[in-house]
């Protein structure tokens, strides 16, 4: 257990060298990482999405494998998936396995590809495996993707429907960092620089698909799952949201809580968990009638669920 | 859409039970009300809050609907304007058109206001203050029409409309809200009527208890199933009786009945005749007056008090009470004598004592067995009259004989002396006149009325003659009346009223308008109150009976020598001096007690039919002798024995009992009595008795007499208190704080288990902070507990809020170490909050009630919405 979280507080440690500012952003990826989910990351550009996907890959020894692709108009699944070559040697077409077969792959700009591209990718990660002809080819056993994408509104995207964001664990917001930060990003950013080239491998690809066992263990209490279903059905029930979350994002959302407690060093998993990734999880995945809803709906329905769970005496 | 339905419906819901049910119920306070007082609503309050109620409802739910109100509103009017012509019109024959069609006018304009009422809840946003000031107008429009301001307003007008009113105000907003945010919550209005109706109870409660006495008297009135309204002249008491009211108020209405209260054998005769001479039953004088209220008052510390009170029920029967000093205050000497009377008490109170002119004697007595059913209670008494009183001497008759015994006696008193001998003292106190500018027409008439007389006397007769003067047709001017009516400027004088424009009133209001002239005169008087006495006596001579209707008020006039004289200048009441039934046979007079013994029983001799007694009281010929502890046998072989109302035998007696046995033997009524031991000496051994009365366990009971403090309670002793009992409740507010953090800390120490313990901090500490001003808003407790308390006071919250976290959801024990941090957390806890804020801001904090209410107050929604972390 303390090893655990020595490696997992490593991990972190290790990033914060390169990402300056963003604890809660880390934290969040990480989790999805432990739980086994992928994360998509939404900013404006140069808001440090890369750099974080890049260091998180960095980050992770013992063979990881990390692949970035950019996603492009005219990229073409085959580009992702790999494709049939005909090997001259054999006389055969032999499958070239595409980018796809990583351990990490950063999906970079994924709303700039076309919707065929962005679905390939999203089934890949559904089902965990790519099917070509008649041939199954199953992904590498960790298999974490982060997926970036500039804001929506921005011009020459392909937005994702709400069935494929659904997909995603996370969904994080960059936002600019404070003066502060900012500051001292621009004073050492040859240092940051150096530090994404040296870092060091602080965690191994087997250590985190044993920490992503160790997520299975982690105990939640009836009262956080009944808390998480009720959030859940509000937000179904919400006057301000039309399209609420589907069970899968409340299966996500525990997933997400198990490994949001590992992450903490504890083996339960308690409020404040729920009240620090609850919107991350839940809020791409549903459709708001508009913009004051968006700010607002979510938010209410969380805390309303937090007041009933700090209320609540449970011994 | 289906989401809008339902809020609609939710709000019209709520409207009806938070809007419409409250008006509905304070309206039939101010119906119920406003029937007392306008006879053309017929007292149908309860049909009229249904016209009401229904114009109030059915146009709630009908403008729910986008209806114009115009429209609408002028189509009704028009609706009901046909209806009521057509029924003027058309509906005559079988059926009383009149009525009807008022009942019906009646009807549209309730309804109609209902509607009105309807429509504005319904889409006005400030229509409530409109209705609740409308509703409060109204209300003090009823209490200034309808009567005084007593226990009665308060309760069931002025309370119910000042709640209602500031209740509106809070809830209809709510409900308007709900029209823009779509959100309502039952569970605020709900709270604001608790809130309202425990408001409500704790003011009526403070009413009560500051207006306690009044109210057990109401509710005593109204459970004796009499008439409600006032008697002014009389005062009911808690079993029924009645006696003379302590105060005379000027009402506007009197109440009048016909019961029989008591009657009373009179021993006086006119001189040389064999006719009877009735005198006015005197039982209080009020020689106050209160300008404000015009109220004619007792006043304790009157100078020369010849008033004699004995209180009857005290005084043990046959005991007799002599306060002769009163005929020395009575300030007389000339044609005075003593007359006896007796009173025999049905429905006068049996506190009540009633004796004409100065009394200054009072012995009770039984009754005889026979009238016992009748009569309860009787008293024999003694006065010094004047020879010049009688009620002939000041009845206004016609009558020739009487007019001419009346000029007689006027003769007489112009034979009275100057006041120049009159103590200074006395003269100043019976001619003090209100100095209050409204009484200062009673002063000019009185000095027009008084011009040119000399005597005395001519000047009392010149306001019985203006009371009696005709106009011009030969009518009376004056006459009485028991609903003269109100004036209607507020803050008149009613007296005023009575004597320069209504002209019509009864006794009160004749004796008092005709003391303040006496009184601008410069001539001494007072008012009396008691009964007025007419002989319709043909039988029984000297033998008067009282009638509730004859409770009287009259003036009594001082001249010099003669001392304090009735008169009576209220205009034909003839109705009380006519019997509202024949005169029943009197009570047998019973024979004058010679020997009265009473004491503790020692022994029964039933052969011999003689028994001793440990005698303490022993009255020998009207002489007494308390305390005497002596051993005295009885003779009762022919002694008629009492047991309450049975008769019972000489063995049914039993040794320890208390008895009193009397003899009317006056062969036994001749021996010295000047000590105990001289007349013991010379009475008979065994003394024979005529009756002896066993006293029952209550009878025995030697009522203390209640310090019937006359307190009249002044308002600044319930201002003290209600400032006392206010900063008591202010303190006790601001104090709550402080004490339910007491109450949490003291949960911690009681606390079982370390799980509990940890619970209890937690509640504790949530609460200490809070008042502080550390609030955990919307964020989760260990954010709270890192990001504000932490720095703020540094004092390991962190560490804590993590336990109790993992107490609370991780089911798995805490280690040893874990659960000694919670053991000793709490003193850390508090030790390190305290060194963050001195004494002084802490207290100041811990006044602070407006956190203390957010606290209990879970985190309003909107509220939350502002912080996204």
């Amino acid at each position: 257990m303390e090893e655990q979280h020595n490696a997992i507080g490593r991990l972190i440690a290790n990033m914060q060298t390169v990402i300056k500012g963003k604890p809660e952003q880390i934290k969040h990826v990480i989790t999805c990482l432990l739980a086994g989910g992928h994360v998509l990351m939404e900013d404006n550009p140069g808001t440090g999405k890369t750099v974080l996907a890049k260091t998180l890959a960095a980050s992770i020894g013992g063979g990881a494998s990390f692949k970035r692709v950019q996603f492009t108009p005219d990229l073409l699944p085959m580009d992702l998936l790999g494709s049939y070559i005909f090997d001259e040697k054999n006389v055969d077409f032999t499958f070239k396995k595409g980018p796809l077969f990583c351990n990490i792959l950063l999906a970079d700009e994924i709303n700039r590809a076309s919707p065929k591209v962005q679905s390939a990718l999203l089934e890949a990660m559904a089902e965990h495996q790519i099917t070509m002809g008649d041939t199954t080819f199953p992904l590498e056993k960790l298999f974490f993707s982060i997926a970036t994408q500039n804001p929506i509104e921005m011009e020459g995207t392909y937005p994702l429907p709400s069935a494929q964001l659904d997909r995603f664990f996370m969904k994080i917001y960059f936002g600019y960092v404070n003066e502060e930060t900012e500051l001292d990003i621009y004073t050492n950013y040859q240092n940051i620089h150096n530090n994404l080239t040296g870092l060091n491998q602080v965690i191994s690809l087997d250590e985190i698909v044993q920490l992503q066992k160790e997520a299975h263990q982690v105990v939640v209490h009836e009262e956080i799952i009944k808390s998480v279903s009720n959030i859940v059905r509000a937000t179904r029930n919400n006057a301000g949201i039309s399209l609420g979350g589907s069970p899968r994002s409340g299966i996500a959302l525990l997933k997400c809580l198990r490994a949001y407690a590992l992450i903490d060093n504890r083996t339960y998993v308690i409020e404040d968990d729920l009240k620090d990734i609850a919107f991350a999880v839940l809020d791409h995945r549903l459709i708001y009638k508009n913009k004051e809803a968006r700010k607002e709906s979510l938010t209410q329905i969380i805390n309303t669920e937090m007041t009933r769970l700090t209320q609540l005496k449970l011994f | 859409m289906e989401f809008g339905n339902n809020i609609k419906l939710k709000r019209f819901a709520a409207q009806f039970i938070f809007l419409a049910v409250p008006t509905i119920f304070v309206a039939a306070f101010l119906l119920w009300r406003a029937n007392a007082y306008f006879s053309i609503l017929r007292d149908q309050w309860v049909e009229q809050l249904i016209y009401y109620s229904a114009g109030l409802v059915i146009a709630l739910i009908f403008y729910i609907k986008r209806f114009r109100f115009l429209t609408t509103f002028s189509l009704l009017i028009l609706l009901f304007f046909v209806a009521y012509k057509f029924l003027d019109n058309i509906a005559v024959g079988e059926f009383d058109a009149f009525f009807i069609s008022k009942q019906f006018l009646v009807f549209a304009i309730l309804f109609s206001f209902g509607w009105i009422c309807g429509w504005g809840f319904q889409r006005l946003r400030y229509f409530p203050i409109l209705l609740s000031s409308l509703f409060f107008l109204l209300g003090i429009y009823l209490i200034s029409k309808t009567g005084e301001f007593n226990l009665n307003t308060i309760f069931f007008i002025l309370l119910p409309i000042t709640f209602y009113g500031i209740y509106l105000l809070f809830s209809s907003n709510e409900i308007y809200k709900s029209k823009q945010s779509n959100f309502l919550s039952y569970r605020n209005l709900i709270k604001r009527l608790f809130f309202f109706l425990l408001l409500m109870g704790v003011v009526s409660t403070a009413v009560i208890a500051v207006m306690y006495d009044e109210i057990v008297e109401k509710i005593e009135n109204y459970g004796g199933g009499e008439s409600n309204e006032d008697n002014s002249m009389l005062k009911k008491n808690k079993d029924g009786s009645v006696s003379n009211q302590e105060q005379l108020k000027i009402n506007e209405n009197n109440n009048r009945t016909n019961k029989l209260v008591f009657c009373a054998f009179i021993d006086n005769m006119l001189e040389d005749m064999d006719i009877p001479n009735p005198l006015y039953m005197n039982s209080y004088y009020f020689t106050k007056f209160d300008t404000l209220t015009e109220t004619f008052e007792r006043d304790k510390n009157v100078p020369f008090n010849d008033e004699f009170t004995p209180d009857p029920s005290q005084i043990p029967l046959f005991s007799i009470e002599t306060q002769r000093n009163k005929i020395d205050s009575g300030l007389s000497n000339k044609n005075r004598k003593e007359v006896e009377i007796e009173v025999y008490k049905k429905n006068l109170a049996k506190d009540a004592f009633l004796a004409p002119s100065t009394a200054f004697e009072i012995q009770p007595i039984t009754v005889e067995k026979d009238y016992q059913a009748e009569f309860k209670y009787a008293y024999r008494a003694k006065s010094y009259v004047s020879d010049l009183n009688s009620a002939y001497f000041i009845y206004n008759s016609d009558n020739e004989y009487i007019q001419q015994f009346q000029e007689q006696r006027f003769a007489e008193l112009r034979r009275a002396k100057s006041y120049k001998n009159v103590p200074e003292r006395f003269l100043n106190y019976y001619t003090h006149f209100p100095s209050a500018k409204k009484f200062s027409n009673f002063k000019s008439l009185a000095d027009s009325l008084a011009k040119g007389k000399k005597h005395t006397i001519d000047k009392v007769l010149a306001i019985r003659n203006y009371f009696q003067q005709k106009n011009a047709l030969g009518e009376a001017v004056y006459s009485y009346s028991d609903n003269p009516g109100i004036p209607g400027l507020p803050g008149a004088s009613k007296l005023s009223t009575f004597m320069f424009q209504e002209k019509k009133g009864w006794c009160t209001y004749y004796a008092g308008s005709t003391l303040l002239m006496l009184r601008a005169m410069n001539i001494p008087s007072r008012i009396s109150v008691g009964f007025l006495t007419v002989d319709r006596s043909d039988n029984n001579k000297g033998w008067y009976w009282f009638y509730e209707d004859q409770a009287h008020a009259w003036v009594q006039v001082y001249f010099p020598e003669y001392g304090w004289l009735d008169f009576d200048f209220t205009i034909g009441n003839e109705e009380a001096e006519q019997s509202p039934e024949p005169d029943r046979t009197p009570p047998l007079q019973p024979p004058k007690p010679v020997l009265v013994v009473s004491g503790e029983l020692q022994t029964i001799d039933t052969i011999e039919n003689v028994i001793r007694l440990k005698s303490n009281h022993l009255i020998y010929n009207k002489k007494e002798f308390k305390d005497i502890n002596k051993k005295i046998s009885l003779n009762v072989a022919s002694t008629k024995i009492w047991k309450d109302s049975l008769q019972i035998t000489i063995a049914q007696l039993k040794k320890g009992d208390t008895v009193m046995s009397v003899s009317y033997d006056p062969k036994i009524s001749f021996y010295p009595s000047s000590t105990i031991e001289k007349l013991l000496a010379k009475l008979p051994k065994n003394i024979p008795m005529d009756e002896l009365y066993v006293k029952t366990e209550n009878q025995k009971e030697i009522t203390t007499p209640e310090e019937k403090t006359e307190e009249l309670k002044s308002w600044t002793y319930y201002i003290i208190w209600s400032i006392v009992a206010l900063l008591l409740l202010i303190i006790f507010i601001l104090s709550l704080p402080y004490l339910t953090f007491k109450l949490f800390a003291a949960r911690i120490k009681k606390a079982k288990s370390e799980e509990e313990r940890a619970y209890r901090i937690f509640r504790a500490s949530s609460f200490y902070l809070n008042q502080l001003g550390y609030s955990r808003k919307s964020q989760s407790f260990l954010q709270f507990a890192k990001q504000q308390v932490v720095p703020a006071f540094n004092n390991q919250y962190d560490t804590f809020a993590k336990y109790y976290l993992k107490i609370k959801y991780a089911k798995q024990n805490l280690n040893q170490e874990e659960q000694a941090f919670i053991h000793d957390y709490w003193s850390i806890f508090y030790k390190e909050s305290k060194k963050k804020f001195d004494k002084k801001t802490s207290f100041k904090k811990f006044l602070n009630l407006n956190k203390y209410v957010q606290y209990f107050y879970l985190p309003k929604l909107e509220e939350a919405n502002g912080r996204t972390t």
